[in-house]
């Protein structure tokens, strides 16, 4: 390994220094505002070594991992999420929680880690090794809390069904190596494809469609995201499939012509499956957790469409499209659950989370209200969001490939979403009932989610700033 | 630049008054009003200097730009949805009693945003101005609404929502087809009027276009979201639904639908046409049985409206001419009856026709009032309405007789409904007491019941305004109808 290859190697290598400081720290002096620090900075500063030298070509780093830029793109939106998680665990925590603090940073930096390398895979090895990485460290993040007995449950839910996609995807890669005697990513699919290559690539799909929570693989999703602190949701809902779907849709743009026919109807089939079951089923939630967790299987399923599109046409306006879109939900997502979580405290037995505990919270915190409004508005697509851009982006290539059913389900599901996306508005506005405390202070936090809010505004109603530069952002050379 | 402060603007004062509102209770108002007026004299004197555009870039991967086109049609509806707007502010001017302030920043948003509607040249821009006004008129139902505002609030919602993205899908596809054609996407309506569409193709995307504003309209299957939206709304909300929102349906079948796909809308007039006449009989007696004050005016809206669809369809320069003077006429007549029925439930905290009752002897003005406006609603000769069923019937009939012949029975049916609506809640033994109208109530009025006639003598302003856009459209016509 030569210096150059460390060199870009350099984020990853920060947050691991990072993750070594902060053990450091927990055995000389216990402090939360030290461990929140060490990892805020750690994370500012892996984000501006991404920046600095942000990938233009693809460049291989030993045989495991490569830089490239779709790779670099994702790595920022990890890095994003990271911040956000790790800017409201603050105040969500309070000062003298019952439980310690410095775990959770390091824990979080475990998983940031292991998502940042999973998008730079090219290997089986680092593959496994990176998404268990991520699984496992983010396992514990979901049960931060011993005391509430469904965060436990569900972690251990997690646990299980995690281990068994896992041990999926690792027979999938197995009958991939087997029959093609490669463990290189680009090399393993081979055309033609024997029925052992096949089964070998559907069974590593499903595995990683586990992840992406989506149907038929997605009855874990509601009781885990329901279980954990919201601030643990936050990080499953993003972290993970934003991660998740970067090798996804590398594995999907490596399919060999002669199986292209059948991927096209497997894929559609689970993406309109998601978009009707995950929008069908979040309709008459009460817990504003479950609810995001169905309006994540949902919005699985319409990126799942781009992923479709991807094997029929022209590459680069789908990588496109799926940026933009797993930007604008990530967006909307952390906006929501940071909502949630600055009202809510980890030492409780329940977060704030029911749908009429949150009853005119317009009238008490019009600014957090404001925030989550826009942001149930971009899931829902309305325009002046990127929610909206990121739906014009997908429609436009399920048209263009004219994917009629694939263009139907997602004009039913977005018809279903609006309704119960505007059943949570419509509560926030109703004449306010009890009283709601929220963080106080936590001014870095806030000015943080309002700066992600005002992009998410900025990125809706001038989406040539970003949509415009998109392509070479994306694209190599 | 000057043409999109036009849009700028309302958000600005809209964000004043309500800032201000919290300091000063009252001053909202005053800012608000003050900005419209002022607004509306700017809008004249863009109008002065005849029609103007602009086009900025905005994203240029799908070649989408922000392109306005001002012209006499946009003068004209502009002009309406401003004055409209005085009149919601003028006559919600007490009525509003929970936050004032953000009252005001929804109302001038959804004048931004209708405003946007009317002056957009670009698909995607109009679309973006489409779902946009959307917001602020939702939140105006479910805030300050009455009793059965959530639910009204929601089915507007999602009606208009749900058929606009049929519009967003006709957009796209459009503009795919665009650049198959030339090899550059285009959003552009001028660039897009360029294409020939094969008839299928333009059969289809003409319905996702037509479904979107045959909603809005509303017609009949998709009316249903209306009576309850135009109910449950505050005054000021049903002023600006009934007077400017529906109207946005029919400025879209005029620029959009007739102008892009003139083959398939020739096809499919017939049942276009059909389905007016429906709406209009279906809104006369539906409107008849009613006991709601509102309810009864919302459906009459139904009915009024479906002379316009009839109209648009029916594509001859005399129909057209009546259906921009029925939009003008209606969009007065209709909100001035809103208003009416918003002082009454003011007074007496009831829309119930059974509650009212011999009226005339306690508010003597306001009776006449409302006589008057009865009267032009069921198109008395001499007030606007009048000149708008005349035309459209007078031109229709030369395309589709029998339908024409249909439509006609309803002006006897809103006859009887309007008729019924004055004589239930005015006449009759004295049933309640209420105040007559006061200082405020007697200008805004008085300058409504002068709008009808003056429009109603003086046609031809309105006519004179939207010639270019309607000479265009009879030039796409003769091509296709020798």
């Amino acid at each position: 390994m030569s210096i150059q290859e460390l060199w870009l190697l350099l984020p990853v290598l920060i947050i691991s220094a990072g993750i070594l400081a902060l053990m450091l720290q927990a055995s000389w002096k216990r402090s939360c505002y030290l461990a929140q620090g060490i990892c805020l900075v750690t994370l500012f500063l892996a984000l501006a070594a991404l920046i600095n030298n942000y990938p233009t070509d693809l460049k291989t780093i030993t045989i495991l991992f490569e830089y490239e830029p779709i790779g670099g793109f994702f790595s920022l939106l990890l890095l994003m999420v990271g911040i956000s998680v790790a800017l409201l665990q603050g105040p969500y925590m309070g000062a003298n929680s019952k439980e310690v603090a410095e775990e959770f940073y390091l824990l979080l930096l475990l998983s940031c880690l292991g998502a940042m390398l999973l998008v730079m895979s090219r290997h089986i090895g680092s593959v496994i090794l990176s998404i268990e990485l991520m699984s496992l460290s983010m396992l514990a993040i979901l049960a931060y809390n011993r005391e509430r007995k469904l965060a436990l449950e569900g972690a251990m839910k997690y646990l299980l069904l995690s281990g068994a996609a896992t041990s999926v995807l690792l027979m999938g890669f197995a009958l991939l190596y087997a029959s093609s005697g490669q463990m290189m990513l680009v090399d393993m699919l081979q055309s033609p494809m024997g029925l052992m290559a096949k089964s070998g690539f559907v069974l590593v799909l499903a595995g990683l469609a586990f992840k992406l929570s989506l149907v038929p693989l997605h009855f874990w999703t509601p009781d885990v995201y329901q279980g954990a602190p919201v601030n643990s949701t936050l990080l499953l809902t993003t972290l993970s499939k934003a991660a998740v779907f970067a090798l996804f849709i590398k594995l999907i743009l490596l399919v060999p012509t002669d199986f292209e026919a059948d991927m096209v109807r497997m894929l559609s089939w689970m993406a309109i499956a998601s978009m009707l079951l995950g929008n069908w089923l979040a309709l008459q939630q009460q817990s504003l957790k479950r609810l995001m967790a169905y309006s994540a299987i949902a919005h699985m399923g319409y990126v799942l469409v781009a992923g479709v599109i991807a094997m029929g046409i022209d590459h680069s306006l789908v990588l496109e499209g799926v940026s933009y879109y797993l930007l604008a939900y990530l967006v909307a997502s952390i906006l929501i659950f940071a909502v949630l979580t600055l009202l809510s405290r980890l030492d409780d037995q329940q977060d704030l989370e029911e749908l009429p505990q949150l009853q005119g919270l317009f009238w008490q915190h019009p600014w957090l209200a404001t925030i989550m409004t826009i942001a149930f508005l971009s899931l829902a697509g309305m325009p002046i969001t990127i929610g909206f851009i990121g739906k014009f982006y997908l429609l436009t290539l399920a048209v263009k490939l004219s994917a009629w059913w694939l263009v139907t389900t997602m004009l039913v599901g977005s018809a279903v979403g609006l309704y119960y996306y505007l059943r949570v508005i419509f509560t926030l506005f109703a004449p306010a009932k009890s009283d709601m405390p929220q963080a106080q202070a936590a001014y870095l936090s806030k000015i943080w989610i309002g700066l992600i809010a005002a992009s998410l505004l900025l990125l809706g109603i001038l989406p040539g700033l970003l949509g415009d530069q998109l392509r070479s952002i994306l694209s190599i050379g | 630049m000057a043409l999109s402060f036009l849009i700028w603007l309302p958000l600005l004062f809209g964000i004043c008054a309500w800032l201000s509102e919290k300091k000063y209770s009252g001053l909202g108002n005053w800012i608000t009003l003050i900005s419209l007026i002022g607004l509306l004299i700017f809008t004249l004197y863009l109008g002065n200097s005849g029609s103007s555009s602009l086009s900025w870039q905005w994203f240029a991967r799908f070649n989408i730009h922000f392109a306005l086109l001002f012209d006499g049609l946009s003068l004209l509806l502009i002009s309406l949805t401003i004055a409209l707007a005085i009149l919601a502010v003028l006559v919600s001017w007490n009525d509003i009693e929970k936050h004032r302030g953000f009252f005001h920043f929804n109302l001038m948003f959804s004048v931004a945003g209708i405003i946007g509607v009317f002056l957009a040249a670009d698909l995607f821009l109009f679309f973006l101005f489409w779902e946009v006004m959307l917001l602020p008129m939702t939140a105006l139902i479910l805030i300050w609404g009455h009793e059965g505002r959530r639910y009204a609030a929601f089915k507007f919602f999602i009606f208009t929502q749900v058929s606009s993205l049929l519009m967003l899908i006709a957009i796209i596809a459009l503009a795919l087809y665009h650049q198959n054609q030339t090899g550059q996407l285009s959003f552009n309506l001028g660039e897009l009027q360029q294409l020939v569409i094969p008839d299928t193709m333009q059969f289809w995307l003409m319905l996702g276009f037509f479904i979107a504003f045959a909603v809005k309209l509303p017609m009949v299957p998709f009316h249903s979201w209306l009576p309850d939206a135009h109910t449950q709304a505050p005054t000021a909300g049903s002023v600006l639904l009934a007077g400017i929102l529906l109207k946005t349906g029919a400025y879209g079948l005029i620029r959009i639908v007739l102008p892009l796909f003139p083959s398939a809308t020739m096809e499919f007039a017939p049942v276009a046409v059909t389905l007016g006449v429906v709406s209009i009989i279906y809104g006369a007696l539906m409107a008849y049985s009613q006991t709601d004050f509102k309810r009864l005016v919302a459906y009459s809206s139904i009915s009024h409206m479906g002379f316009v669809l009839l109209a648009l369809f029916s594509w001859n320069e005399v129909a057209l001419q009546g259906a921009i003077l029925t939009i003008v006429a209606h969009g007065i007549s209709s909100a001035a009856l809103f208003s009416m029925a918003g002082m009454i439930q003011h007074r007496i905290h009831s829309r119930e026709l059974g509650n009212m009752g011999g009226m005339w002897k306690s508010a003597p003005k306001m009776a006449t009032v409302t006589l008057i406006f009865v009267m032009a609603g069921i198109g008395m000769p001499g007030m606007a309405n009048f000149n708008g069923e005349l035309f459209t019937l007078l031109g229709s009939y030369q395309q589709f007789p029998v339908q024409t012949i249909v439509a006609s029975l309803g002006i006897i049916g809103s006859a009887i409904y309007g008729l019924h609506l004055f004589q239930r809640a005015f006449q009759g033994p004295p049933n309640v007491d209420v105040v007559d109208l006061h200082m405020r109530e007697l200008v805004f009025t008085s300058i409504l019941v002068a709008a009808l006639i003056y429009f109603g003598l003086q046609p031809h302003i309105v006519l004179e305004l939207s010639s270019d856009t309607i000479g265009s459209l009879m030039q796409t016509a003769r091509e296709l109808r020798p």
